[in-house]
């Protein structure tokens, strides 16, 4: 019963801190993209 | 083709004038030899005879690993690579001049390092010299081939000579295999098993042709 | 989606790329497929985790049984990952195209991670049903060496830096992985045929109702590979996008 609720966590657990990290980094570029944007539109 | 013959006899003559490379890969696999006595559960004959095969092998991809780090150092030093990008005809006949000298130079160490096995573990590889020689030398192909093309990634990477391995030993496993297998019934004396050649020559015509044709994206500069 | 100045539009012109982010068409594409994806997983994973919940129990093995809803699947990904980074490698070589490399990074990345999870719930299974957790089962062996091939590749690039040489040698290592595949599959076949896999687990050797649980399984992990996969690939896009950015600004600061 452990094992199998083991396996599952740790799979489980593995992907979604996988895919929250990808998405926190793809957060961080496009919004730093989006303030250049703003930043050269407004001196520009 | 001319490339390839140029660059094989200027690389076996460099290593002539200064044989630094291949007295390195010989003390370092007689070397390997002499610590695996320290390292074996015991000394018996037996023991020996048996475990003979895979420490050969062990000892000489380890070698052989010592041996291609350096394959382009000199080139790295000179900043020849680039040259040698701009060399007439297809990078591939590069690769072949290099990988031949490798052979050589490799085959060469391997040799002595059977000669020192022999006399250090008791073996005698008088009666199978033929069949083991073929058998060293298929899968001296494939090392040398994948070897030389890794070699040229690595000795551009950071690390250089810490990753050559990590990217070079799992390539090798297969050719490994085939090898310590082949070795194993050649040394019983029942001749070079048909499935060890097969897939020796497998590996080698497929590493072959990967690396000729990939050489011209690693030269490219 | 991020607001943008400029109407979307497909012209290679530049300015069309710096509005989306350094995103090609191809993984504009990508990005917008990313979001359906992302909520047709969520509604599998929770069809998902109560089929497995009810899924009938093993004779012999248990509860432990129930891993294979999740290992198989894992292992799929894995080999799909692999692939993707060689074609990925390929097309690079052949066309020259960027994106086709940053393709070929996530495949890799994402492709390990799964591979990483097979070993891990591989042995967790072996260990209740086998004894012992780790065996040098054919399959496993395999699978073991394919992980380091790709760690290497993934240690190559970090190795190396940025830049079209690193991109080179990674494609390059990349069709060397993918051809160790077979190869390697061919030398256990030779040498050491002791499987203690089933044969045929994906159809006959399935018990009554254990199907269609298999199926949701492949399912869902087969959405987050895709899913992870075109994330890890935005997330390279704009990466080199926004390193790109700095280095031109550079000289003016």
């Amino acid at each position: 019963m452990g094992y199998a609720i083991a396996a599952y966590f740790v799979t489980a657990a593995a992907l979604v801190a996988y895919g929250a990290a990808l998405a926190r980094e793809n957060a961080r570029h496009r919004s730093t993209v989006v303030q250049k944007a703003h930043r050269s539109s407004n001196t520009g | 083709m001319n490339i390839a013959l140029a660059i094989l006899w200027k690389d076996l003559v460099t290593e002539w004038r200064a044989r630094e490379r291949v007295i390195a890969m010989l003390l370092f696999s007689i070397l390997t030899a002499v610590i695996f006595y320290f390292a074996l559960p015991d000394q018996r004959p037996e023991t020996l005879r048996t475990l003979t095969p895979g420490l050969l092998w062990t000892a000489y991809l380890f070698a052989a690993i010592l041996g291609l780090n350096r394959s382009f150092a000199l080139e790295l030093e000179n900043e020849a690579l680039s040259g040698l990008a701009l060399a007439p005809g297809g990078r591939g006949w590069i690769f072949l001049g290099k990988a031949a000298a490798n052979f050589i130079l490799l085959s060469l160490v391997q040799a002595l390092t059977a000669l020192a096995f022999a006399l250090f573990y008791g073996v005698d590889f008088s009666s199978s010299a033929l069949n083991l020689a073929a058998v060293i030398m298929l899968a001296t192909l494939g090392i040398c081939s994948v070897g030389t093309l890794l070699a040229a990634m690595a000795v551009r990477t950071r690390l250089r000579e810490v990753l050559l391995p990590i990217l070079l030993l799992p390539a090798l496993v297969p050719v490994l295999s085939g090898a310590v297998h082949g070795t194993l019934s050649v040394m019983a004396g029942e001749g070079i098993p048909f499935s060890s050649v097969q897939l020796l020559i497998v590996i080698d015509g497929i590493y072959l042709v990967i690396s000729f044709l990939g050489f011209e994206y690693i030269l490219d500069e | 989606m991020t607001p943008m100045t400029k109407p979307f539009s497909q012209t290679k012109d530049d300015s069309a790329h710096t509005t989306n982010g350094g995103l090609s068409p191809l993984e504009q594409q990508a990005t917008r497929w990313r979001q359906p994806f992302g909520w047709l997983l969520v509604v599998i994973t929770l069809v998902y985790a109560w089929a497995v919940f009810q899924a009938p129990l093993d004779h012999t093995q248990g509860v432990i049984q129930k891993i294979l809803y999740v290992h198989p699947p894992l292992a799929y990904g894995a080999y799909l990952g692999f692939v993707i980074t060689a074609i990925g490698g390929l097309l690079y070589l052949w066309r020259g195209r960027e994106d086709c490399d940053r393709l070929a990074i996530s495949g890799a990345e994402v492709g390990v991670l799964f591979c990483t999870l097979m070993l891990v719930t591989g042995p967790i299974w072996a260990r209740g049903t086998w004894g012992r957790w780790w065996s040098w089962d054919p399959r496993l062996t395999v699978t073991l060496l394919l992980w380091f091939v790709y760690l290497a590749y993934l240690l190559l690039r970090s190795f190396s830096g940025p830049g079209p040489r690193t991109a080179r040698f990674a494609a390059i290592y990349g069709v060397i992985g993918l051809v160790l595949i077979p190869l390697n599959y061919y030398v256990i076949e030779i040498f050491d045929n002791r499987s203690m896999h089933p044969d045929n687990l994906e159809r006959g050797s399935l018990g009554d109702g254990m199907g269609w649980p298999f199926l949701l399984g492949n399912l869902c992990l087969g959405f987050a590979f895709i899913y992870l996969v075109l994330l890890r690939w935005e997330v390279e896009a704009r990466r080199v996008f926004q390193q790109r950015q700095e280095a031109l600004e550079e000289p003016d600061t």
